[in-house]
């Protein structure tokens, strides 16, 4: 009792002092959090039909009426770009947590077999020299455009940096000499994995989520950008960029405002990566700190 | 060192062949009738199997792939469903602007990149570090896109010192030629500068930590000549290693970057192919960027051999 009770007086003073030496994941969280939230009530912060089209009131600029000016068709930007988080905020979350599991799954595969190994890894090696915009291109040019094959086109490119790492980890962990002791005592192949490899894989893995989830959501604002992404009627940001280029001159707002909403969320997720791998491995940031 | 470099050639040879098969692939394993999908949702049936006949898809598939293997190495890239002219021909008169594009932004690149990560090495934890660190994952995190926009609004709008639009060959003028390059290639290279940054200071602190380093203090060496005498070559071969991986950043940033800047490029040719759904153009652009992409890190592997002795008596 008495120790649970010091652990309880303990932690909250850590937990400041943890965010205190970790800035970057405190404000990387507070920005990508305020991101999801305006993805989610999208539909009560909007103020008009994202997609309503209004000809008579086309390129407006900013004003208390068009908070975000409005764009060739007379649509609201604030509308469009609060609508457009929800493309960014769905396809990161999803590529991260479908190409983190198979590529976890994948890694495990090839860090215990040696004959999966020597397959699986030439197959990653050969789709790792196509860059991965130019893969999910081609994908989308072959599949209709929707947001479900814009995510299924980048995990594709993104899974074979989850496998290397995910086969790096085991390999490591394999001959660890813990991992040594734990099989030596009996501890059967899933007590192994489960109870010894899969819990010092987490930390690593959640790291390189964070990037993979930054990663597509620029891949996914290139795809929309190019017009092989999202259709167009979808509001996303990329797609307004794309619409908005046409006019950049004149009401250069249609580009920068869902411009720099990409930008803010994919740093607040670069520096929640950064933050998150010098807080889970203290050894490598007091090497590069 | 000859076993290094053989086996480095050795291991280059799979990957050649996964990249083939997967472009090969890209048309042949894709739900439905990939014929229909490039013909276009209005194409009558006629057109549907002009299409088929055309890129060989009612033939077995493993004589698809040997004949298109055979043709691929005899550098024959297909024809262009659009145009109705050979793919490689279509590259040929593209690669001009895309090569210069790419040299101009390795050259900004690395002029940026590394002398950033040595000023961040050299005070680390103090205010240069934090802001070159600062700088750098701007650089990652603001699209390239959104960059060159900021870069035209800046230099090209507000305050109207470059041109925005086009190419101009070198042949009609070296500085024509550069002031064209200018924007698109800076917008293009932050990205890789701030890499190049990042891994320059994490290997630079490394080798700083050493005993021969401070074994170099000891003799009276000056800081400037340990760090770019000694230390920066030690730490080369990382530095080297993200130079190479940054090419794939180049090569996605390029069809982005020639879009915006209306450069009659490689990446121009590919938005233009998706656009009318030319696979064979696709295919083609993709088979030589990851071919450069295999070809630029075999090079490297092979350049850590005059890097890096250990390598080379391994």
């Amino acid at each position: 009792m008495t120790t649970a009770l010091a652990l309880e007086e303990d932690t909250p003073p850590r937990r400041r002092a943890a965010w205190r030496r970790h800035p970057t994941v405190a404000i990387g969280l507070i920005i990508l959090a305020a991101v999801c939230v305006m993805a989610i009530v999208a539909p009560w912060l909007a103020t008009l039909d994202p997609t309503a089209l209004s000809p008579a009131k086309r390129l407006r600029p900013p004003s208390p009426e068009f908070w975000f000016g409005t764009d060739m068709m007379g649509r609201d930007v604030w509308s469009r770009t609060v609508y457009g988080a929800r493309v960014s905020v769905i396809t990161g979350l999803s590529v991260a947590a479908l190409a983190t599991t198979i590529g976890l799954v994948l890694g495990l595969l090839a860090g215990f077999d040696r004959t999966v190994d020597a397959v699986l890894m030439r197959i990653m090696d050969g789709l790792m020299a196509i860059p991965a915009i130019l893969l999910a291109i081609a994908l989308m040019a072959l599949t209709r455009a929707s947001l479900g094959n814009v995510i299924i086109a980048i995990v594709i490119a993104e899974v074979p940096r989850v496998v290397r790492l995910a086969r790096g980890i085991v390999l490591t962990l394999r001959d660890a000499t813990f991992v040594e002791a734990a099989t030596a005592s009996g501890t059967g192949f899933f007590g192994v994995l489960f109870r010894h490899i899969l819990p010092n894989a987490v930390a690593p893995l959640v790291v390189q989520s964070t990037y993979i989830a930054a990663s597509a959501m620029i891949t996914e604002a290139i795809l929309s950008f190019i017009g092989a992404g999202v259709p167009s009627s979808t509001p996303s940001w990329g797609n307004m960029m794309a619409e908005g280029r046409t006019v950049f001159q004149v009401a250069p707002q249609l580009v920068l405002f869902p411009g720099l909403c990409l930008s803010a969320t994919v740093l607040a997720i670069n520096m929640l990566g950064d933050g998150l791998r010098d807080m889970l491995d203290p050894r490598l940031a007091r090497r590069v700190k | 060192m000859l076993g290094y470099v053989l086996r480095r050639l050795v291991a280059t040879i799979p990957v050649i062949i996964v990249v083939a098969v997967v472009v090969f692939s890209l048309t042949r394993l894709t739900p439905g009738d990939p014929a229909a999908v490039i013909a276009g949702e209005n194409a009558t049936t006629e057109q549907i199997a002009l299409i088929r006949n055309r890129l060989g898809l009612d033939q077995p598939l493993l004589v698809q792939f040997g004949r298109w293997s055979w043709n691929i190495a005899h550098g024959d890239l297909g024809v262009s469903i659009f145009t109705n002219t050979p793919v490689a021909g279509l590259i040929a008169q593209r690669i001009g602007p895309t090569l210069s594009l790419a040299i101009v932004t390795v050259i900004f690149g690395l002029s940026l990149g590394i002398p950033a990560g040595v000023l961040a090495a050299v005070f680390a934890r103090r205010l240069p570090d934090r802001v070159v660190m600062v700088l750098a994952v701007a650089g990652f995190s603001i699209p390239i896109f959104v960059l060159a926009y900021l870069l035209i609004l800046g230099f090209a709008i507000s305050w109207p010192i470059l041109p925005v639009q086009g190419y101009t060959p070198m042949a009609q003028g070296f500085l024509s030629w550069l002031g064209k390059l200018i924007l698109p290639s800076l917008a293009l290279a932050l990205v890789y500068a701030a890499l190049i940054a990042r891994t320059t200071r994490a290997a630079l602190l490394d080798v700083l930590a050493e005993d021969y380093i401070r074994t170099a203090k000891a003799k009276g060496l000056l800081p400037r000549e340990i760090v770019w005498l000694h230390a920066l070559k030690a730490a080369s071969v990382p530095i080297a290693t993200v130079v190479g991986i940054g090419i794939a950043l180049l090569v996605g940033g390029a069809v982005v970057i020639e879009t915006v800047f209306a450069i009659p490029g490689l990446g121009r040719l590919t938005v233009d192919a998706i656009a009318r759904r030319d696979f064979p153009v696709i295919q083609g652009v993709i088979l030589l960027f990851s071919g450069v992409y295999v070809l630029i890190n075999l090079v490297i592997d092979l350049s850590y051999t005059w890097l890096d002795p250990r390598v080379r008596f391994a």
